[in-house]
């Protein structure tokens, strides 16, 4: 391209092929395998799951919100072959791995109770009766281990059963409400809400 | 490419030049830049994607005609509508309402409750959104929420700097409104449980932003809009508020002279629904899933300048619509994040902006247009920038200069976002400086409207990022999130008000689609484009050119 000055706009919009009108295969380089719930695509290295999806030819309607980290839309379970270990993650803030198989949990199905902000009381009287079920935690450490936010799920939990209102919020207050806590928790609670 | 040898995260030869910015890291400690002057500031806009030759043109059609928009904006404009007319039957509503929100940002969310606070009943209200309730720009706000209450400052500053900020162009009523409800906004935000950072004794934590005289700045440490957003829509949810997801509006009705409701299409199932309703406020957000000028963004999924078109449509008027607002320090790497927001508050806690020397090259808060065009100077016409892998160029934001000016352990405690964010792929921002490059980032202009969010169209009403006026032709960090909460309690109060004069349901017609359509013709606008687009398409190519339509 020649003229220097009005080119600066054509290089950066150049620069930014990548991620502002999808991936070309001619720059990929390195290829890997993963399986999108039980199906084998072969997409390039260094996406995230998000991207990755997107350039075996899904189109997100559901699990996809904010693309960044904030909204909890992209929620994503998967295993690595030859790995027994369940794991969790953002779609949109992991990258592939080879051998990665997943499927999306775009929806949690949970309880979230009505109150009235004006008249709870701090303490432990509200939880007792809005999330009385936040007795049975059997303190498996389940939900903390499914935070991708990296909270103490059950340490919050925890406070919430002493009352200690201040430091629940405090330890939850990063969350992003994307719901996995509440799909491992074996005395099924609703921690996000 | 070859096999690249990685060390903290970052290829072999980067590393070298984060030796450099370590190394002349205590040596900037005590320097800054001095601010630019107003012709060096001129100078250095002139490599502004906003000003740089090319990129837009003018509008052809409707109230707004002769006015500049981007490409991407004007594309959108001059597009035909997603349906014929035909195809739908307006005859018989799927509900009626006395209130239609289309949006639930932070904007929309506070429109409902403050609609409902003031005696709208809860099931004449309906919310809807495109995606969840909350899949939103807001959600993202990171760095804060700008509100004059110190005795050091007032209204009449904010005012100042917000309109200075503006380079003199925002609408002055409007802009008035935003500063002076600023603090009883911050009182309601608290009142319903918004934790603010807040200091040992109690008060606000309140820290500078680029173009502010008075540290006004409230945050949430970088999670401002998820806290903001968490707690109105926890209200919503107790008032038992009617909301819809996955329904956007794909056009809005008219009797010909006032909205009356909406044509609703179910992402999903892909049929639609008519809403009757008395009062609509619009508050769709922003544009940034555009990619104006090839930028990369930090909006979310659904910005998609949906709300502009279908008022426009409606003949709703526009304003600033030549202006975008690009973030200074979008993410430049690892190639994962581009784009992705590096809240201004960093730069507001001591971060320098550093060039491949090692030498911090701007004052670190100047406007953003100004700081974003310095940096795609230093890299692209000084050539002072640091390469990617993928070809990106940017300058390092020296992050762990933070630490050194206010203790370590800040960056954990104030952004732990974002160090998370870094941290999943394997960088240290506490020890190494982040790459960053201008991104796309807000709408600034939209559509207008009075001091309560009354659109020149009976019936409609703006609140949000889709509005335009406040900011003028740049917005202030922090004069966003504001933007939404004050014109989201005023376009409910007003609605309202408006209710209370015994507002009867409108006919439904869609003629003024039809006659947007005519114009179109009559302006030789041949195009296969349609609007609102919903959503952008990031598929592969190799798969899109493979695609076939068989059920
Ligand atoms: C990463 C990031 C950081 C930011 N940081 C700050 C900050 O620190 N301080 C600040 O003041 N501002 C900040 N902003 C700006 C601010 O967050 C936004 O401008 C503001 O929250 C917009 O709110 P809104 O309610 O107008 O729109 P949004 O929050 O975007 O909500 C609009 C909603 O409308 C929906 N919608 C769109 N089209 C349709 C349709 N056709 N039908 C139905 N629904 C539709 C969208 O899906 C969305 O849910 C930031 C923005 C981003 C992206
Ligand atoms: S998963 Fe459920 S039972 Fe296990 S620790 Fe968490 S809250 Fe308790
Ligand atoms: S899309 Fe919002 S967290 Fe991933």
């Amino acid at each position: 391209m020649p003229e220097k000055d009005n080119n600066i706009m054509d290089k950066i919009a150049e620069s930014n092929k990548s991620v502002v009108t999808g991936i070309d295969e001619k720059d990929i380089e390195h290829w890997i395998t993963i399986s999108i719930l039980g199906s084998e695509y072969k997409v390039p290295a260094g996406l995230t799951i998000m991207q990755a999806m997107e350039f075996a030819g899904y189109r997100f309607v559901r699990s996809c919100g904010c693309r960044a980290g904030f909204c909890g839309a992209c929620t994503t379970v998967y295993r690595i072959v030859g790995d027994y270990r369940l794991k969790t993650a953002m779609a949109c803030q992991t990258r592939v791995e080879q051998g990665m198989y997943l499927t999306q949990i775009p929806f949690t199905p949970a309880e979230r109770a009505n109150y009235d902000i004006d008249k709870l009381s701090p303490g432990i009287e509200p939880f007792l009766t809005l999330y009385p079920e936040i007795l049975r935690c059997l303190g498996c450490n389940s939900c903390t281990k499914a935070c991708p936010q990296d909270i103490d799920v059950m340490e919050y939990i925890a406070a919430g059963k002493r009352g200690d209102v201040a430091l629940m919020a405090e330890l939850s207050f990063d969350c992003i409400q994307w719901g996995l806590c509440a799909m491992r928790c074996p005395a099924e609670l609703a921690q996000y809400n | 490419m070859a096999e690249l040898k990685f060390i903290g995260g970052y290829p072999e030869y980067m590393r070298k030049f984060i030796d450099i910015v370590n190394k002349t890291r205590a040596k900037r400690k005590d320097y800054t830049p001095i601010a630019m002057t107003m012709e060096q500031r001129d100078e250095v806009l002139k490599v502004h994607p906003d000003y740089a030759p090319g990129g837009k043109r003018s509008i052809s059609i409707g109230l707004n005609k002769g006015d500049m928009a981007p490409n991407e904006v004007a594309d959108l404009i001059e597009a035909y509508p997603l349906i014929q007319g035909n195809e739908v039957d307006l005859t018989k509503p799927d509900l009626s309402v006395d209130l239609l929100i289309i949006g639930g940002g932070l904007a929309g969310t506070a429109a409902a409750v403050w609609a409902n606070d003031k005696g709208v009943d809860k099931d004449q209200i309906l919310l809807v959104n495109k995606l969840r309730h909350g899949d939103a720009n807001s959600i993202m706000a990171e760095g804060g929420t700008q509100a004059a209450d110190r005795e050091n400052d007032s209204p009449a500053r904010h005012f100042l700097d917000a309109i200075g900020g503006g380079h003199f162009t925002n609408k002055p009523d409007v802009l008035r409104a935003l500063v002076e409800d600023a603090p009883l906004i911050m009182k309601w935000l608290c009142d319903l449980g918004a934790i603010f950072d807040r200091e040992e004794d109690g008060s606000f934590v309140e820290k500078a932003g680029g173009g502010t005289s008075r540290r006004r700045m409230h945050a949430c440490k970088d999670y401002t809009g998820l806290e903001e957003l968490r707690v109105i829509r926890d209200e919503f949810r107790n008032r038992e508020i009617p909301y819809l997801e996955y329904y956007p509006v794909i056009e809005l009705l008219t009797d010909g002279s006032r909205v009356t409701g909406a044509v609703l299409y179910n992402l999903e199932t892909g049929d639609y629904k008519i809403i009757q309703a008395k009062a609509t406020i619009l508050a769709t957000g922003g544009f940034g899933r555009l990619h104006v000028r090839g930028f990369p963004t930090t909006n979310h999924y659904g910005a998609t300048c949906d709300g502009v078109v279908l008022a426009y449509r409606a003949g709703a008027k526009l304003r600033d619509t030549d202006t975008v607002q690009y973030h200074p320090t979008g993410a430049a790497y690892p190639q994962q994040i581009i784009g992705l927001l590096l809240t201004e508050k960093l730069r507001g806690m001591g971060a320098q902006p550093v060039n491949k020397n090692g030498e911090a090259f701007v004052f670190p808060l100047e406007p953003r247009d100004v700081e974003a065009a310095s940096f795609i100077r230093e890299c692209y016409v000084k050539e002072n920038g640091i390469v990617t892998p993928t070809g990106m160029r940017g300058v390092w934001l020296d992050t762990p200069m933070i630490e050194l000016k206010n203790g370590e352990g800040t960056i954990e405690k104030s952004f732990p976002g974002m160090f998370r964010m870094f941290n999943r792929f394997d960088l240290d921002i506490r020890k190494d400086p982040v790459l960053v490059f201008p991104t796309l980032h807000y709408q600034n202009g939209g559509v207008e409207s009075d001091p309560w969010g009354k659109t020149n169209v009976d019936s409609l009403w703006v609140a949000g990022e889709v509005s335009g006026g406040i900011h003028g032709k740049n917005r202030l960090m922090g004069n966003s999130t504001l933007d939404c909460l004050v014109f989201g309690r005023r376009t409910g109060i007003s609605v309202a008000e408006y209710l209370k004069s015994d507002v009867k349901h409108g006919k439904l017609m869609l003629e003024h689609m039809k006659n947007y359509v005519t114009m179109l013709k009559q302006a030789g606008i041949d195009t296969t484009r349609k609007a609102p687009i919903l959503l952008p398409d990031y598929r592969g190519k190799a798969v899109l050119a493979r695609m076939i339509d068989v059920f």
